[in-house]
């Protein structure tokens, strides 16, 4: 068996899909290794005419290979799958099987998937999600059930548990003994970080003991496109600044910039604590939850999404904070927050179990671990051919072509019943049939 | 919110607090208080990607946006992002600040150019990094945002700028573009210089060249060994752009090259406009004595003969090309007035 793996050149502008990408590329490697076939590694530029599309397609045919496998969220394959189809009909060629690993822009590119549609249908098609939640979102767009679910693997050398490092990185950000949160990720709207500096408020004001939130990332300014809403540049930074004085946290919260793979390997060791309140609707993983859990960090995360999946994978390393809706939006409960919160603090710090917890966690989202499940996933034998998507689909495409600013907004400017419709379920706890 | 320690953070502007907040909300909402015109479209346009909008407490626009004086009583104060040659123009449609409550800031280089009868109405700003972006540490790759305007620069400053980029001995990325007034990007005027400014500039030096569009790819992957400078040598059609807040806001370093002044007493606050860079506001300005000998003595500024024919602004034009908002005299002006400037500082 021959697979393909497709990869834009270069690298993507979104770091976690820059990880992401990469490691799935070293889990098919390793694939490669130990199955009786090969692995290539194909790559297209960052956008693919529809010429360019029937040139690779040509290539592609010439390499036989039985699947392919995309692993990049950029360029969205629709140019090139469209001349894939034209390519292997008239050459009356097997067609090879696809395999999409989707990421969270699959409701936002919904009209370029929608428009290879009938090209789909000559192919057998495979989704991948990298959680529970998103696998039930993709099969409430598709006619039959489609998706699998893999979560994207996490490095085995870069993210583990190490006393020594976590003793240096205490020492240089000069932590003490403090009782350490965590939040590492983009700053932005989306990922509710003004929740979060609400509820480490909260539990600074009931608990006088040391503690520090500490906060790494780049800040944006997506406010919630969905809804039409946009911002200036800056204007994150203005909020950031204002919920620091509201809440008095100036000198309790120590806020690190943008920092590279080896500081954040110092950074998850150093805390005790990761903690993320997000309920972005393209919360499909969590690549950051997943590195912390590397290092055998406990989390406290909303329950929304893909790190409900984190909740099912290891319940013992984290919790979920319930969300509700809450105006206009969906945010988690700052009690519900501040519970778990307290209970990480209260049960303190216990560095023998987390050394085991770190090597358990990569037993399940380790390269290693994500390899051995791949092959089975490329396999035609066990897929069938695409059936289409259904209505629920064709409607969230009409929002789209109808209000491309704002395709969720309802007539008072909040979410709608469509939204609710779609995303209701990133909510619930239930992650129904386990894949 | 504590009202109190929000407003002791300030003491030579109403930065903070409820009632700056809300105006500042109501600066940000332009259409409800500054209709766009041709006039703004045409010079904004200009000037992009320098004149992308941010957001900023201390509300940054250009005076060629303001209808009138008094519109800008709404606000405690504003920000003029002007060059040399837009702020003198500003002084000679305004040269008294009749009307006017708010205060305005205006570039520390630029200060020169307050008429005294506008003295009171001024205060000045810098931007400055913060400690791990400010100038202290070299790095070894730049990305260089080069704009090609008439004026904006010259062979000195080009011959100044390769130098720099000389000295970085990894990656110089070089973002580039022509800027042309909408309406006269058909005429045949002369474009040579920017072709000669290149030739110079890139001879013999290995940089690439990126597209405004790719910037974000290149600096996921190079920022933190990166430096920035965005080429402003003069400071004629802008002396605060988006750019740079931008950069700042990557965590990027600007280039050593660039040096900006400190030391400037007690009476200055710092106005943090992102994680790692500030407005630095004071009530003192970089003198330069013989610039102002130059205007104020030898050219009469802002009310002598020179500045008594310039085009009437006329809001009410919608034909790009009939739209003019300063004569080609003062332009040369003003280049002479920046190049003073410049060597003065």
């Amino acid at each position: 068996m021959s697979i393909l793996v497709i990869q834009k050149k270069g690298q993507s502008d979104w770091k976690s899909c820059q990880a992401i990408t990469s490691n799935l590329h070293q889990s098919y490697e390793l694939m490669g290794k130990s199955i009786d076939g090969e692995v290539k590694t194909f790559t297209i530029a960052e956008s693919i005419t529809d010429y360019e599309g029937l040139s690779l397609a040509h290539e592609i045919l010439e390499l036989k290979p039985k699947a392919l496998s995309f692993i990049d969220h950029h360029p969205h394959p629709a140019p090139l799958i469209r001349s894939l189809k034209r390519v292997y009909e008239r050459n009356k060629a097997q067609a090879p099987m696809l395999v999409f690993h989707i990421f969270g822009d699959f409701v936002l590119n919904c009209l370029q998937w929608k428009s290879i549609e009938e090209e789909l249908k000559f192919f057998k098609v495979q989704f991948v999600s990298a959680s529970h939640k998103q696998a039930r979102l993709l099969d409430s767009f598709c006619r039959d059930d489609r998706a699998e679910v893999i979560p994207f693997p996490i490095s085995d050398l870069d993210y583990f548990f190490s006393e020594e490092v976590r003793d240096k990185c205490r020492e240089k950000y000069k932590l003490g003994n403090e009782f350490v949160f965590l939040y590492t990720g983009r700053l932005s709207y989306q990922k509710n970080i003004t929740t979060l500096l609400r509820s480490f408020s909260t539990f600074v004001k009931n608990f006088e003991q040391r503690a520090r939130l500490v906060i790494a990332g780049p800040m944006d300014d997506l406010a919630i496109p969905y809804l039409g809403k946009e911002a200036l540049p800056g204007t994150f930074f203005f909020h950031w600044e204002e919920s620091l004085l509201e809440y008095g946290l100036e000198e309790k919260v120590l806020y690190l910039g943008d920092l590279n793979k080896e500081e954040l390997f110092e950074l998850y060791n150093g805390a005790d604590c990761y903690i993320s309140l997000s309920t972005h609707n393209d919360e499909d993983y969590g690549m950051s939850p997943a590195e912390a859990l590397g290092t055998g960090l406990p989390c406290v995360l909303s329950q929304w999404g893909g790190f409900i999946s984190f909740a099912h994978y290891f319940p013992a390393m984290v919790n979920l904070v319930e969300v509700e809706r809450q105006r206009e939006r969906n945010l988690p409960q700052v009690q519900s927050a501040f519970k778990f919160m307290a209970s990480q603090f209260i049960q303190g710090e216990d560095l023998k179990e987390r050394k085991v917890s770190s090597l358990n966690i990569h037993d399940i989202l380790g390269i290693h671990a994500i390899s051995k499940r791949l092959g089975p996933l490329c396999n035609p034998l066990n897929r069938s051919t695409f059936q289409g998507f259904n209505a629920l689909f064709s409607k969230l495409c009409a929002q789209f072509e109808n209000n491309p600013q704002s395709p969720f907004r309802a007539a008072n400017g909040g979410y709608g019943t469509f939204y609710e419709q779609v995303y209701g379920d990133y909510s619930k706890r239930d992650i129904g049939r386990d894949r | 919110m504590d009202e109190k320690k929000n407003e002791s953070k300030n003491r030579l502007l109403p930065c903070y607090g409820h009632n700056a907040n809300e105006e500042t909300a109501i600066f940000n909402k332009r259409p409800s208080w500054n209709i766009e015109d041709t006039i703004d479209e045409k010079y904004l346009e200009f000037l992009a990607p320098h004149s992308r909008r941010y957001f900023s407490r201390l509300r940054p626009l250009f005076s060629f946006e303001v209808k009138s004086l008094t519109s800008l009583n709404a606000f405690s104060h504003v920000l003029l992002q002007d060059g040399v040659l837009y702020l003198m123009r500003f002084f000679q449609r305004f040269p008294t600040p009749h009307g006017l409550m708010s205060k305005i800031l205006i570039h520390e280089n630029l200060g020169t150019l307050i008429p005294k009868a506008w003295k009171e109405h001024i205060l000045y700003y810098r931007v400055q990094g913060s400690e791990a972006t400010e100038v202290s540490n070299k790095k070894k790759n730049l990305f260089l945002y080069l704009s090609f305007a008439q004026f904006h620069s010259d062979e000195e400053a080009i011959s100044q700028l390769r130098e720099t980029l000389k000295s970085y001995q990894g990656k110089v990325f070089v973002v580039t573009n022509l800027n042309i007034l909408r309406g006269e990007d058909y005429l045949n005027y002369d474009r040579s210089f920017a072709f000669n400014h290149a030739h110079k500039l890139f001879a013999e030096i290995d940089v690439e060249f990126i597209d405004f569009g790719n910037l974000g790819s290149a600096l996921s992957t190079f920022k933190l060994e990166s430096d920035f400078l965005v080429f402003n040598p003069y400071q004629y059609w802008f002396s605060d752009s988006y750019l740079e807040h931008y950069f700042y806001n990557q965590g990027i370093s600007r280039s050593p090259e660039k040096s900006e002044k400190f030391d400037k007493g007690d009476i200055c606050e710092s106005i943090a406009l992102g994680p790692h860079h500030a407005m630095v506001i004071s009530e003192d300005f970089v003198a330069s004595k013989s610039t102002h000998s130059f205007l104020y003595e030898q050219m009469q500024y802002p009310h002598g003969e020179t500045f008594q024919r310039e085009p009437v602004v006329d809001r009410n034009i919608e034909d790009y090309f009939k739209v003019k908002y300063s004569s080609q005299a003062l332009e040369k002006l003003a280049f002479s007035v920046a190049k003073k400037l410049r060597k003065e500082a």
